[in-house]
């Protein structure tokens, strides 16, 4: 059976169960594996040195192996006896954007879109087609009732914290909602991009340092019929939806300028900034989204189409 | 009226100040402010939305379970507020204050300026 901690994907997802640790908080053994990046003490170590590995698994040769996992687990247990250790030192050179940062305020305040996009944001910013979508789709086959979790930029305008740890290959984000972790590739380290067709939730995201910012550009998204509004406005978002994200700091905030693209259903790119201030409190992981609370939120939702048989759900344990 | 039953279309013009999470846009009349007492049948603290379902009589006298939610709180921010998942105990008589759903379904909104949910000897919860 192969390692689960030697296993990589191009867009760094693993759906293995791993221990994790947070500053400040107990570590957690994670069992529902949603969406969560492969264990970073793995990342700390550089352990594996095949990041040009693309969304195939790789495997060491057997005698590499062997040591390879020794010392992963060796790491694992010194990772959750130190649960109390800080993040790792941001590399050095770049612009430190590292820390926890809870809550966000539009900059300026609220428009109609952000922190996320209105009705009335819709109806100016959406193209015909987006429009014509957003008038049939039905609240009740809106993923999220089945705990999928948020796609970008929604999450962005959530009002969770989120966890930035800048590592010397890439730039890992943490969010408290819905136990999502991204993993941005940093250019100029060999990571081979995923081969062509295939398509994330969030997106494949690379980034490099510019001056004081990062800038994070982010494709390959999977069609989302809520990808840039969902809660009953539900905007979606296609495959050629496009993300640039600059991340700053502004005082004791972190600051995320991004501008985000769709020629299927926007009509130009939107703009928007967010600040987030810093938090010492430790994420509040792990969200655990529950099937069937998400549903009963359904029970004050009217359906579009009450003449089609009742959906029933099947919630996997 | 009986007492303890569902008191019927409080305005508070003021309710009109409360800024509505998007998750809530229109599933709430916010416009409105409902009072209900009954006994708690079970405190759901979990995501994506920790909800209260509450055994109470609507303006009919009719005995419902009420889904009792807090806005567009889950567990972290509701447990900064000061919930926990034993903050209500089954069979515990409680009175909410909220928003009526838009759909006339049995669930109310405690979300801002004039909500909230007492104990039966008046104290405020959390």
């Amino acid at each position: 059976m192969r390692d689960p901690f030697l296993m990589r994907r191009a867009d760094g997802v693993q759906r293995q169960d791993f221990v994790r640790t947070e500053p400040g908080a107990r570590s957690e053994r994670h069992s529902r594996g949603i969406l969560r990046d492969r264990l970073t003490a793995i990342d700390y170590t550089s352990l594996v040195d095949d990041d040009a590995s693309g969304e195939s698994m790789s495997l060491m040769k057997p005698l590499s192996q062997t040591l390879a996992l020794v010392v992963a687990l060796a790491t694992v247990g010194l990772a959750v006896v130190f649960t109390q250790s800080p993040s790792p030192a941001v590399p050095a050179g770049v612009p430190n954007i590292s820390g926890t940062f809870a809550g966000r305020r539009c900059v300026p305040a609220n428009s109609d879109v952000c922190p996320e996009m209105n009705a009335q944001g819709a109806e100016r910013l959406m193209t015909a087609r987006g429009k014509a979508l957003i008038a049939a789709f039905d609240e009740h086959a809106a993923p999220k009732y089945d705990c999928s979790p948020a796609g970008l930029p929604i999450i962005f305008g959530d009002p969770w914290a989120v966890r930035i740890e800048q590592l010397k290959d890439r730039v890992n984000f943490t969010y408290e909602k819905d136990d999502v972790v991204r993993t941005v590739w940093l250019e100029g380290n060999g990571h081979q991009r995923p081969r062509s067709g295939l398509l994330f939730m969030h997106g494949y995201s690379t980034g490099r340092y510019e001056g004081n910012q990062l800038v994070v550009e982010t494709t390959r998204f999977t069609f989302d019929p809520e990808g840039f509004a969902g809660d009953v406005i539900n905007a979606p978002s296609s495959t050629q939806k496009r993300l640039v994200e600059r991340y700053s700091r502004s005082g004791n905030a972190l600051r995320l300028e991004l501008t985000a693209e769709d020629p299927v259903f926007l009509l130009g790119p939107i703009t928007y900034t967010i600040d987030y201030p810093e938090t010492k409190e430790p994420l509040s992981l792990p969200w655990s989204c529950d099937p069937a609370s998400a549903q009963r939120n359904l029970h004050v939702v009217k359906t579009k189409y009450p003449q089609d048989p009742p959906i029933n759900r099947r919630n996997d344990k | 009226m009986k007492a303890g039953a569902f008191t019927a279309a409080i305005l508070f013009g003021a309710a009109a100040l409360v800024v509505a999470h998007h998750g809530q846009v229109g599933l709430f009349d916010e416009s409105r402010i409902v009072e209900l007492k009954g006994t708690v049948k079970q405190w759901n603290f979990i995501n994506p939305h920790p909800i209260l379902v509450l055994d109470a009589p609507d303006d009919k006298g009719v005995r419902k379970d009420w889904d009792v939610y807090f806005g567009p709180g889950a567990v972290p921010s509701l447990r900064r507020q000061g919930f926990a998942a034993d903050t209500f105990k089954a069979g515990e008589t409680v009175v909410v204050k909220g928003h009526p759903a838009t759909t006339g379904a049995p669930g109310v909104d405690v979300l801002g300026k004039g909500t909230g949910v007492t104990r039966a000897d008046g104290r405020s919860v959390p």
